[in-house]
């Protein structure tokens, strides 16, 4: 598992420079947001989930298209761990795409006196719960039954679609590019679900994998 | 000495293609060469041994280990090189490096830095910039350099030039120096196969058709030059093979079934591939 990650860890340092570059202006830009109002709009988080999804699908085709998965296969682990390492290597792309986007616009809020940051918790939990279920969606019909090669960027779309439509359905009426505070309990039991999601999505995943043909 | 591969009654069906109850042994300490043309079942055979696809029926032993159960831990001590290596395009060695060592418990380092030296392999070049045979020579360096006891290759030297084919099976005879490593090598170039293994094991549409010592079979068997007339009096069950041609019959034969002072020459393994195939087909 551990050299799943690593491989992960390595390919996103050298080929992914550019995208972890707009991560880091966005979140430039979002504390300046913050600095003024206090909270950043839904584009933001959701625009850097969107970045986040992009990683996780380009680090997974990329091992489908170089070989590397039938590397893994041949690896020392069993195909629960090769399952679980890919699911672990989603969460930890997601907490810090969370990371990246919360420090900046928290310490922007508090340098502009906003001291109330339950806006900010908010959106950031809007933008982990998108990218745990974009990669639950599309892991899971990856490993389940009758997921064919072509289909796959079909499936990534439509995984991308859900993972934003399904969270949005839970903000308030409220403008799009104005200050975005859904209740944040709301949020909370919102990302509760999305962990659950994820852990019903891994075991399973694991199950279909088991009886598959590399 | 445990065998290094047990393999008993193994069954894997696909809609048009099916392995059928195979039984291959490789003792511990040798080298066995699986031969077969394409599309025989030498990869289907490989991959249901190491787990990569599943088989419907037998059971199969891995340096004395049921592999259905721990076949994970096993990983640790096999060695595999595919026909195809698959690395990122963009990783360099340091990489590489980086990514087996948190994957098996027994990586060498410095054992690997070697074989990158002996084998001349650039350490700043990405791995799309590799030659293929670069690239095997790679996939090579990395199945040795884990104390691995027992090497797996499929089709692995196909492609390369002669020089590099014979820069690497000098490393395999090296490899079999310990008692305690073995090899399996499938390919369909017999005459690579021919110099370098102790066992011989042919494949042909899904069906072992022998598992044998290559000495004892060089033994056994021989090549009668005779006539059509002269083959009628030979015992039919010393017949293994025909081939008809202008100036005669050739006939594969077992030495000790046939007439003293028959016209019989040496025959190689791949003549006894080739006559084994034609008689089945």
């Amino acid at each position: 598992m551990k050299g799943i990650l690593t491989k992960d860890i390595i390919s996103l340092k050298i080929n992914y420079k550019t995208v972890l570059f707009c991560e880091l202006l966005i979140s430039v830009l979002s504390a300046l947001s913050s600095f003024k109002k206090g909270a950043v709009s839904a584009v933001i988080p959701i625009g850097s989930a969107i970045l986040a999804e992009m990683l996780t699908m380009a680090l997974f085709f990329e091992d489908e298209k170089t070989g590397f998965d039938k590397t893994i296969a041949l690896f020392p682990i069993s195909r629960r761990q090769e399952v679980l390492g890919r699911y672990i290597s989603a969460l930890l792309t997601a907490a810090a795409q969370t990371v990246i986007f919360f420090i900046p616009v928290t310490a922007g809020a508090f340098m502009g006196g906003h001291s109330d940051i339950t806006p900010i918790i908010s959106a950031a939990l809007l933008l982990f719960t998108i990218c745990l279920v974009f990669a639950t969606t599309i892991y899971l019909s990856i490993y389940g039954p009758g997921a064919k090669k072509g289909k796959k960027v079909f499936i990534a779309a439509g995984a991308c679609i859900i993972s934003v439509i399904g969270p949005r359905s839970v903000i308030p009426e409220r403008p799009f590019f104005d200050k975005f505070s859904p209740p944040t309990d709301k949020m909370m039991l919102f990302t509760v679900i999305g962990i659950a999601f994820t852990a019903i999505s891994c075991l399973l995943s694991a199950a279909f994998y088991e009886k598959k043909d590399i | 000495m445990t065998n290094a591969i047990e393999i008993r009654g193994l069954v894997k069906e696909y809609k048009d293609f099916r392995l059928n109850s195979v039984d291959l042994t490789l003792p511990g300490g040798c080298i066995l060469g699986l031969i077969g043309e394409n599309g025989a079942g030498k990869s289907t055979l490989i991959k249901c041994l190491l787990g990569v696809i599943l088989k419907n029926e037998g059971s199969i032993k891995i340096l004395g280990r049921d592999a259905d159960t721990e076949l994970a831990d096993i990983k640790e001590d096999i060695g595999v090189v595919m026909d195809e290596v698959g690395i990122p395009d963009s990783f360099r060695y340091k990489h590489i490096n980086a990514v087996m060592k948190n994957t098996f418990r027994n990586w060498d380092e410095k054992l690997f830095e070697s074989y990158m030296d002996k084998f001349k392999l650039p350490r700043d070049k990405k791995f799309k910039e590799f030659s293929r045979g670069m690239k095997m020579k790679m996939g090579i360096a990395i199945a040795l350099s884990h104390n691995a006891k027992l090497l797996v290759l499929d089709e692995a030297t196909n492609g390369l030039d002669p020089v590099i084919r014979d820069e690497v099976t000098d490393i395999f005879y090296e490899f079999t120096r310990d008692e305690e490593h073995s090899i399996l090598i499938s390919s369909h170039i017999v005459s690579d196969l021919e110099k370098l293994c102790d066992y011989v094991s042919f494949i042909h549409k899904g069906q072992v058709l022998l598992n044998e010592e290559k000495d004892v079979l060089l033994e056994e068997y021989a090549i009668a030059h005779t006539t059509e007339e002269e083959l009628k009096e030979l015992d039919p069950s010393a017949i293994r093979g025909r081939k008809s041609g202008k100036y005669g019959v050739q006939v594969l034969v077992r030495r000790d079934a046939v007439p003293a002072g028959m016209n019989l020459s040496p025959v190689t393994i791949e003549e006894l591939f080739i006559f084994m195939i034609k008689e089945i087909d």
